[in-house]
């Protein structure tokens, strides 16, 4: 008989838990089944056509010298470096903001436009779970979306090395899907609760994407304007594992581990004031 | 039989946005059974409907739903069961899908979600088209499985908002003739509308809005002499106008007609109860097709106007 309690509270908590997850599980299951997601997949994987191309036409030659006056282990390690490069001036500093916006901005703005998050708000489920069951769903998919491109990225780099094939080094690619999902997490919080307060968030994540920088110089300066930025905390992610390339000599005020820790307190932060404007918000 | 128990309390409630205000100091009591919320656009009856179910909260007063104050109130959203006339659809899921995700966020699990989803969509008849997606769906089919997510885990009490409006006869039929087995099966409905005669064909109570403001409540049938003594204005759109216009002109409650475009004309009668009554069959015996038949929004407003004007007379 005790038995029999023991298993019908412990299939009452699974229900609970499941239950409390549908909302998570629908977000993935919507991003997946919108064109949009895969227009964004196909966006990111045009620039390696382009990287193809340079790489076989210049750092092919580039290398090859290295190995020959430094060694393999020396031209391995600037093509390691500039994937780093390619990884954060590229794909985090530009391609990641759209994403980011096309994401994150959707993720609570799409539903209060649509007012189909009228048919979440009538269930019952404590406003406040909202956001924090459909973000995860919004990070795992959009740090999904860079895994073939940033796997690509160091394949077709790494193919060119004398000595190394497209595998060599291949521990790296975890770390840019890491900095990817620091990415994601940082910028999407933000758009994610300009999409909840405002009814065209576009231009204002654009701006925020884009003139991060500008901005923050309006008010900070020196060290302080340079830690205050996203694409900063992810060039110090970043240079924390390579050894080689621009991102290799650029000037650090704060260890990685502050950055990384940073990252995710402004996640943490910016997920935390959308789910209590959610669960004092009025839907017109 | 009418229940007399009160469902949903409004207490000196007042809602506005910015400086626009949606209701104004509204205080009533809904008893069991249907009940209808009427006014032209902008009486502020969805916004009174949004506070019973507590997706907004009103700036003053009161509203309790079962004694309970519905704001993040989990338990009682699972009594309640709304369908707004606004708003998309998740138009990526099929009808299933929909309704079986509303149902496992309404708490359902297992054999009581298969048995739950089955029910609503044959009861919506949409049981045949579960697997179509939603972004196929008509308009009338669309409104069904709004209905169809919302009774989905079994409430007590179903809200409607416009739940009638633009659809076509013989969905307008079918969604009527739900709402009165509703009421057969001991629970509450709540609908709006602003075209008395949607509401009067399934309630019995109607609590009438102009301007946010509370204008008369109660028995439907004074509320109804009241405004039946001004003539109503109709506007159809169908695929045979000139067709419709001959056969619509044969009776004597028709006043006028007048085409406003290649295939849409509105029509002015003095009796909208027996026009209401001919339209479906002149309808389905000729086999024309309805996209849309509404009351203009401004005769309604004249109509509003006009018990307002008639009110103030009244209380002088």
């Amino acid at each position: 008989m005790r038995m029999e309690t023991g298993t019908g509270s412990r299939l009452k908590m699974v229900n609970e838990v499941s239950y409390r997850l549908e909302i998570f599980k629908m977000t993935l299951r919507s991003y997946a089944k919108d064109r949009k997601s895969w227009i964004l997949e196909i966006f990111l994987l045009f620039p390696l056509f382009v990287i193809f191309i340079i790489t076989r036409r210049y750092a092919d030659e580039d290398y090859r010298e290295t190995a020959q006056f430094l060694g393999e282990e020396a031209a391995k390690q600037q093509a390691l470096g500039d994937i780093m490069d390619l990884t954060i001036y590229l794909y985090m500093v530009i391609l990641a903001i759209f994403v980011t916006i096309v994401l994150g901005t959707s993720l609570l703005g799409t539903e209060k436009n649509d007012k189909t998050i009228y048919y979440i708000l009538t269930r019952p489920i404590h406003r406040y779970e909202i956001p924090l069951q459909k973000f995860p769903a919004y990070l795992i998919f959009s740090t999904s979306l860079f895994i073939v491109p940033l796997t690509l990225l160091h394949m077709t780099m790494m193919s060119v090395v004398p000595g190394s094939n497209a595998f060599t080094g291949i521990g790296l690619v975890p770390k840019l899907i890491f900095i990817a999902l620091l990415c994601n997490a940082a910028y999407g919080s933000i758009f994610m609760f300009i999409g909840l307060i405002l009814k065209r968030p576009l231009l204002v994540a654009l701006i925020i994407g884009f003139a991060g920088n500008l901005l923050t110089s309006l008010i900070f300066s020196g060290s302080t304007q340079a830690q205050t930025t996203i694409p900063y905390h992810l060039e110090v992610i970043g240079k924390s594992f390579v050894s080689s390339g621009q991102i290799a000599t650029m000037e650090t005020f704060n260890t990685a581990l502050t950055s990384v820790l940073t990252l995710i307190s402004l996640t943490a932060f910016f997920v935390a004031l959308t789910s209590m404007k959610i669960q004092k918000q009025d839907f017109e | 039989m009418v229940k007399m128990r009160t469902i949903v309390r409004l207490e000196n409630v007042s809602k506005w946005f910015g400086e626009v205000v949606a209701v104004n100091n509204l205080t009533c009591d809904l008893k069991g059974g249907i009940t209808g919320f009427l006014g032209p656009n902008g009486a502020g009856k969805t916004t009174t409907l949004k506070m019973i179910n507590g997706i907004i909260a009103p700036n003053l007063g009161r509203v309790t739903v079962f004694g309970e104050d519905p704001w993040d109130n989990m338990e009682l959203r699972k009594k309640i069961g709304v369908v707004f006339e606004m708003g998309n659809l998740y138009d990526w899921m099929t009808g299933e899908d929909f309704v079986r995700t509303m149902g496992r966020l309404s708490g359902l699990r297992s054999e009581d979600l298969d048995k739950g989803v089955e029910r609503a969509l044959k009861i919506a008849n949409l049981y045949e088209a579960k697997n179509r997606r939603l972004k196929g769906y008509s308009h009338g089919m669309r409104q069904k499985i709004k209905i169809s997510q919302a009774i989905v885990h079994d409430p007590q009490i179903l809200i409607l908002d416009e739940p009638l409006g633009g659809l076509d006869p013989i969905s307008r039929r079918y969604i009527s003739d739900l709402i009165r087995d509703w009421e057969k099966e001991g629970k509450d409905l709540i609908m709006s509308s602003h075209v008395l005669h949607e509401v009067e064909a399934v309630a019995k109570k109607i609590v009438l809005l102009f301007q946010g403001k509370l204008l008369a409540q109660g028995s439907i049938e004074a509320i109804r002499r009241l405004i039946d003594e001004r003539p109503h204005t109709i506007k159809v759109k169908i695929d045979k106008p000139k067709e419709f216009v001959k056969e619509i002109l044969e009776y004597d409650f028709i006043s006028s007609v007048v085409f406003l475009d290649k295939d849409s004309l509105i029509v002015r009668t003095k009796n909208p109860e027996e026009f209401y009554t001919v339209f479906p069959q002149i309808v389905a015996n000729k086999g024309f097709e309805v996209e849309f038949m509404g009351v203009t929004d401004e005769s309604l407003e004249a109509v509003f106007k006009y018990l307002t004007m008639r009110t103030k007379r009244t209380s002088m």
